[in-house]
């Protein structure tokens, strides 16, 4: 076995957290070195995704920013380069604010990103095991062309969103049972939408959609409805949520349509103002645990089964898809849920409902807890849990300090919480990716371990200030 | 180590010759496991492509149709959901032929044959090694995230596209040195063209474009002015097939630096429902000295690419007449590998082969394209094909003999795609040619696991292949 190299932090996977941490550590001093599976950076932002509130959640429902750091740069530049669209924030849905960012510039972009800061790079290659001395995790084992290599580090980030590298390393996780699991999904993204006419029958048809308000703000059904109606272009209104109720219901019936997602979609901003409509609810592949390769297989097969029943259905029978064509499947399945990782703490929905702030934080989150893809793509878990306040909660840094091992961090969705908790979305693997690059460069400039620096993160949060993140300062 | 399944036959690697294989294979009554490394299938068709010639090259320079069996089928089935173009043969370009299909359906397709054929799937499993008995191949061993299991197969087909599981197994392999392997690409599609102007100019500009190597064809009489008159009477981009040119703009973007020097400008075409046709640009990044088989060259040529393409694409969108208003809608997440090695088999097909239009008793399929003319990273793209390389000279097509897919000094294993055993200049490294070869390995494969025999001993007598081959609609015999 050849030894590809020795650096001061691995990160193990270049998805959306991944790709985080490889530019914070790499900022913060620390030779990085991210190893990804693919040949392309950015996961479930756009090679599985993007998902839809890709970006989106940045603001709280009181209107305060509480996400910033990479993701906001991000978004700032592609932004300028005419990439993305300006933060919408309709008032109507308060915490539900969307930054949409075209997946494709931002998978270049993130390649630009990683010249600029020198960020070594180790593509094709699957990571297949650790190398651990007693406790200590010491190197990695992958597997790609060139055969099997192993990476040394001083300090090893697990972004492989299904926390693969902490079970390798030993790690205890929580896993629901597989029939509880959120579903994965294959989206599309589909051209040649008559927007208006889209429009038209969303502002004729307010009992067809559900547009739910957010609870802090004690808004009318009568006075959103006001708004919608309002409404002059598409992106003004986020996104289409479930809906098309009357239509869907029948084609169920009559066979046209499956029983495992729903219609609704997400937009997708392209250069010169085009916009897209992206469909990520529409195969939803249920009993599909994406750790176990059996499953994974099968939901790649059953989910564009669904994938071409939608869309055959969408063309023929909503209005304004009749003449738009899809433009991309996504390769691959963009897995909702899995493990959790169990760490020096765990996140709870009590947290949540407290809009609980830490001493150790390192980013913040406004999503509610609860609020999972059930049984149908948007019918969402009941038990809903807001943060008190229209506010938003810490992220304390010993969600990513795994138990049991040292000389490793996890970020992204694996971070440990509870099952309602799970920070699964885009801008929460960007936060704990960043936070988890700094974290690891100071570890390995310090010569101490992730546990070791639970003592005192105050020179990780003055690295993630530096680096634009927001800490303080918000409900 | 976990034991994943044990299969009549294995097929590694799920790109275009792996999926034709499987459905082969199956179809001939094997039960067959196609393993893939990600979660689709369709490697260079739909993932790291298309290639600019999906489909293409169906017809040989007479006109005869020499490629049909599941590239036909799949077409045709295409077609009538309207995810296809019809075959597109304007006379002026020979064998170039087009008969272009939606990607992401055919990638969809794709997945309804699997289950249609009752193949089954392992995606998301990287093969890392083979397990052998003696000379035999009788395993693959996979990691995933289920971890590391073992496959057992009676035959297994090598469709990785590099020959990574025939060098695994000890099979002799033949490749350039890195500074003599073709570039590799990453491609993108743009909708949102205006092709009336595009087409303008390009009809107002003939010279501007790379039409002149359409005379090359020594079956067109034509002269250079019946060929700018014919592209004058052009109504419809689809009658272009491909476009290779502005050399005026691409030059004096150059000079300002605003266009790079690894490739020249121009672009193939993708359908998509409803008639819309976008713009496929597979030639505006060329990565050279980057061998696919080292694991630092493919990232830095992951890299590069990109930095290419970004160039490209604001040099399309300032530059070109009718892209003004154009978006991209999709960059290849991967890498388009045009050149690794190549294993070496009982027989090694030449360029004299391809020149000679050479019959094999063994014929499993056919091929027209051209020998030689090989990828170079400048702005010309490719070298000019001629010394060695060249049209079949009686305008035909060579035969791709059974031979060429039996790996030497390895038993069990076959090679399918681009990794076939020819001379460099022979390469079948074309989309048409890898689907070819992967029907016919999956038949044979299938065929020796019903037997109990060695894809070596069924040289000896290929024609059962040959007659399911022709069931499945393989063209093998009636050409030039």
């Amino acid at each position: 076995m050849e030894l590809f190299g020795i650096y001061d932090v691995v990160v193990v996977g270049g998805g959306t957290e991944g790709v985080s941490a490889a530019i914070a550590s790499a900022r913060a001093g620390a030779s990085t070195l991210l190893i990804e599976r693919l040949g392309a950076l950015g996961g479930q932002m756009n090679v599985q995704g993007p998902p839809g509130f890709a970006y989106a959640h940045m603001f709280n429902p009181r209107g305060e920013q509480v996400i910033a750091g990479i993701v906001e740069e991000t978004h700032n530049r592609l932004l300028k380069d005419g990439h993305a669209l300006p933060h919408l924030k309709p008032q109507w849905r308060a915490g539900y604010t969307f930054s949409y960012v075209d997946p494709d510039w931002w998978g270049l972009l993130m390649f630009e990103m990683m010249q600029e800061n020198h960020v070594n790079l180790l593509l094709h290659s699957l990571a297949v095991d650790v190398v651990k001395e007693g406790n200590t995790v010491r190197g990695v084992i992958v597997e790609n062309t060139s055969g099997r290599q192993l990476v040394m580090g001083k300090v090893f980030i697990d972004c492989t969103g299904e926390g693969d590298l902490s079970v390798m390393a030993g790690v205890p996780y929580e896993k629901r049972a597989l029939e509880q699991l959120m579903r994965p999904s294959i989206a599309f993204t589909v051209d040649g939408v008559d927007w208006d006419v889209v429009l038209k029958y969303i502002k004729d048809n307010p009992k067809e959609f559900e547009f739910r308000t957010h609870p802090y703000l004690k808004m009318s059904d009568e006075e959103m409805w006001k708004q919608i109606k309002a409404i002059k272009k598409i992106e003004e209104i986020g996104n289409i949520p479930d809906g098309w109720f009357s239509i869907t219901e029948k084609g169920v019936k009559n066979g046209e349509m499956h029983e495992f997602g729903t219609i609704g979609c997400f937009l997708t901003p392209r250069e010169g103002g085009v916009i897209q409509a992206h469909f990520q609810h529409s195969a939803h592949v249920p009993n599909c645990d994406g750790t176990d390769v059996r499953d994974l297989t099968y939901g790649e097969v059953e989910s564009r089964r669904q994938a071409v029943m939608a869309w055959k259905f969408i063309k023929k029978s909503i209005p304004g898809f009749e003449k738009a064509y899809i433009t991309r499947v996504t390769p691959e399945l963009r897995v909702r849920e899995t493990r959790r990782i169990m760490c020096d703490y765990k996140m709870t929905e009590e947290d949540i409902a407290a809009a609980r702030k830490f001493k150790d934080v390192i980013g913040k989150d406004e999503y509610q807890a609860g609020g999972q893809h059930m049984k149908h793509s948007t019918m969402l878990d009941p038990k809903a849990i807001y943060a008190k306040d229209g506010g938003s909660t810490d992220i304390p840094y010993r969600c990513m300090v795994p138990l049991n091992v040292e000389g490793m961090l996890v970020a992204g969705k694996p971070i440990c919480t509870d099952e309602s908790t799970i920070k699964r979305f885009i801008v929460s693997t960007m936060v704990t990716g960043q936070a988890a690059g700094v974290a690891a460069a100071v570890c390995a400039k310090k010569g101490v371990t992730p546990r070791q620096l639970e003592k005192d993160v105050s020179e990780v949060q003055d690295i993630l200030q530096k680096q634009g993140a927001i800490l303080y300062g918000t409900h | 180590m976990q034991l994943y399944g044990e299969y009549d036959v294995v097929v590694v690697g799920g790109g275009t010759s792996g999926v034709a294989a499987a459905i082969a294979s199956a179809r001939a009554g094997a039960n067959t496991l196609l393993i893939e490394r990600v979660g689709v299938l369709g490697g260079q068709m739909n993932y790291s492509g298309p290639p600019g010639f999906s489909y293409a090259h169906f017809f040989n320079l007479l006109g005869e149709q020499i490629i049909g069996g599941i590239m036909q089928e799949t077409h045709t089935r295409l077609l009538n959901e309207g995810h296809a173009l019809p075959h597109i043969r304007p006379e002026f370009r020979g064998s170039y032929t087009f008969s272009y299909v939606d990607p992401d359906w055919w990638g969809l397709m794709i997945f309804e044959m699997m289950t249609e054929n009752g193949v089954n799937l392992l995606l998301h499993s990287l093969a890392v090694d083979v397990l052998k008995e003696g000379d035999a191949v009788k395993g693959i061993i996979v990691e995933n995230t289920s971890g590391r299991q073992v496959i057992l197969g009676k035959v297994v087909i090598d469709c990785t596209g590099e020959g990574d599981i025939c060098v695994r197994a000890g099979a002799p392999y033949n490749k350039l040195p890195r500074e003599e392997l073709q570039p590799h690409t990453l491609s993108f599609t743009a909708d949102g063209v205006d092709w009336d102007k595009a087409l303008n100019y390009i009809k107002e500009n003939p010279d501007e474009f790379s039409f002149e190597r359409f005379l090359n064809n020594p079956f067109l009489k034509w002269t250079k002015e019946q060929l700018i008159e014919r592209i004058k009477n052009i109504k419809d981009i689809t009658e272009m097939g491909e476009i290779m040119g502005y050399y005026s703009l691409r030059d004096a973007a150059m000079a300002k630096g605003e266009w790079h020097e690894f490739s020249g400008v121009g672009f193939f075409l993708i359908p998509r429902e409803g008639g819309v046709i976008q713009a496929h640009f597979q030639h505006s990044s060329q990565v050279p000295n980057c061998d696919p088989t080292d694991v630092r060259d493919l990232t830095y040529g992951e890299i590069e690419c990109r930095r290419q393409i970004v160039i490209a694409w604001k040099f399309i969108r300032k530059y070109m007449p009718g892209f003004e208003n154009a978006y991209i809608t999709r960059v290849c997440p991967e890498l388009r590998i045009r050149e690794s090695g190549r294993v070496v088999g009982d027989y090694i097909l030449t360029t004299k082969d391809v020149l000679e239009s050479r019959k094999f008793k063994d014929v499993i399929g056919k091929s027209a394209f051209p020998a030689g003319g090989h990828h170079i990273a400048t702005t010309d793209t490719l070298t000019s094909g001629q010394g060695e390389g060249g049209y079949p000279r009686d305008g035909g097509s060579h035969d791709i003999p059974y031979r060429c897919l039996v790996t030497k000094n390895v038993e069990n294993l076959l090679v399918a795609g681009k990794a076939i055993s020819t001379d460099r200049d022979a390469y079948h490294r074309f989309l048409q040619q890898t689907m070819v070869t992967g029907q016919a390995a999956g038949v044979a494969a299938a065929l020796c696991a019903k037997k109990g025999i060695t894809p070596r001993q069924l040289e000896k007598d290929v024609s059962e292949l040959q007659k399911i081959l022709v069931k499945q609609g393989a063209i093998l015999y009636g050409t030039h």
